[in-house]
């Protein structure tokens, strides 16, 4: 392998390595006063949806974050598992 | 003590008596584990139950054995076929206390970590990590007179106030690491997905009046800091429901929640990579709100952003800029009229994202 492989191949492993580490980009944020809650609790519920726990538990869309809906009543306290 | 499962229907609910059920975990067996408080600063009680409550055996922790004051037994973590109870011993300065249980009750190690509470532990693949808050007034104290146990010591620089603790299951340190964030911090949550930890802290800059800021801090296994967010809130210019405690939560490689003083924010990377962008470019597309048709190419900024648009060939060489300069927050549609006939691959680029999109032009 000739010196100029040898450094290309470094330069792409060490963008590889940086982008792997680059925080991802925002998608969307919303106001608390938006979703209903300020959340305790934050946990994936499904490849679309993120159930945000505070005052009463909020339901939320992961595609835009608009609420899908809410469960008054069975507030979660405990603190969530790491992922 | 109410279990409920992902749609969040109630599977069972048991009462206790206690003064107060502190923490509960979700053991490996899906059995449960809670930790109860009979007198505070005293006496404690971890409580194992199989998967649907039936108690299977209750263990006694004397909190005086620690400190003559009592701990404040802040929660518990499974790990490695034994629980860690964590707590901050009642000093007259802050020491973290953390010691490993067996399922029997028997204490297989303690340790006493000088200078800083616990905000929060987490179980990680091989052992457990935590973080708190350094206070530095109780610098010199710490340094100079021992806990109780003998065991407290300085850990960090004066200058240092968030803390990352990572210990072995053994109780073995392998990362002992503080942050100089150079104001006063108090650090909330840690996570930790794949070799990444996460921890996010609160900060009161003294300094510039009533700032009040959060900030995200990524930090690889080795203690180093790969990124960080920092995200303020003036007081002057918002009402204020901010909240103290930041909470950072990340649901894979790509994805991460943050609660910020006021907000909720949602990150995520286009999923997948390069040479599957191309191969599924619907994919790629949906998940940083872009779509090309056949007229025209569409794409929706969540925030305002500087934004490059360009054309370029399979290749990657780009040979055309289609638009560029600093948009406004909503959609934009630009179209593909005057561009040569022709496969392309076009790729938009914010300062917050960018994907790329294969593209046949045919008119």
């Amino acid at each position: 392998m000739s010196i100029y492989k040898l450094v290309v191949l470094l330069i792409v492993l060490i963008t590889g390595y940086s982008f792997c580490y680059e925080c991802p980009p925002l998608k969307w944020a919303k106001h608390a006063d938006e979703i209903n809650v300020v959340p305790d609790v934050i946990m994936d519920l499904s490849d679309t949806s993120i159930l945000c726990s505070g005052t009463e538990n909020v339901i939320i869309d992961k595609r835009d974050g608009s609420v899908i809906g809410t469960k008054p009543g069975l507030i979660i306290k405990d603190k969530f598992k790491n992922a | 003590m109410t279990v409920v499962n992902n749609r969040l229907e109630e599977l069972w609910s048991k009462e206790f008596d206690l003064l107060s059920l502190e923490s509960v975990i979700q053991t490996r067996d899906s059995g449960y584990a809670a930790l109860g408080v009979i007198n505070e600063y005293e006496e404690f009680q971890i409580i194992i139950m199989d998967k649907k409550g039936s108690i299977l055996k209750k263990n006694q922790i004397d909190g005086n054995t620690y400190y003559e004051n009592g701990v404040l037994i802040e929660g518990i973590i499974e790990v490695d076929n034994g629980i860690v109870v964590y707590g901050t011993g009642m000093s007259v300065w802050p020491e973290a206390l953390v010691s490993k249980y067996s399922f029997d009750g028997i204490e297989i190690w303690s340790k006493i970590f000088g200078g800083t509470g616990i905000s929060e532990m987490i179980a990680v693949e091989n052992g457990i990590a935590f973080t708190g808050c350094v206070d530095p007034e109780f610098w010199k104290i710490v340094d100079t007179v021992p806990s109780r146990s003998g065991l407290g010591k300085r850990l960090y620089s004066p200058d240092s106030y968030v803390p990352l603790i990572y210990l072995n299951s053994d109780g073995s340190i392998i990362l002992n690491k503080s942050f100089d964030t150079k104001q006063f911090d108090d650090c909330r949550s840690i996570r930790k997905y794949g070799d990444l930890f996460f921890l996010a802290y609160y900060t009161c800059d003294l300094n510039a009046g009533e700032t009040e800021s959060q900030t995200i801090v990524a930090v690889n296994e080795s203690g180093e800091n790969v990124w960080s967010k920092k995200i303020t809130l003036n007081r002057h210019d918002k009402m204020l429901i901010a909240d103290m405690n930041p909470r950072v939560q990340p649901f894979s490689s790509s994805e991460l929640l943050i609660f910020a003083l006021d907000t909720l924010y949602y990150y995520a990377k286009p999923t997948g990579t390069w040479q599957e962008n191309i191969s599924n470019p619907k994919q790629s597309l949906n998940s940083i709100l872009c779509k090309i048709d056949n007229n025209d190419i569409r794409y929706t900024l969540v925030e305002p952003s500087e934004v490059t648009l360009s054309l370029l060939t399979l290749h990657g060489k780009v040979i055309r800029l289609i638009d560029k300069g600093f948009k406004p927050a909503g959609g934009h549609r630009i179209p593909l009229s005057g561009l040569p006939k022709g496969v392309y691959l076009v790729k938009l680029k914010s300062s917050e994202a960018s994907a790329i999109q294969k593209i046949i032009i045919s008119k």
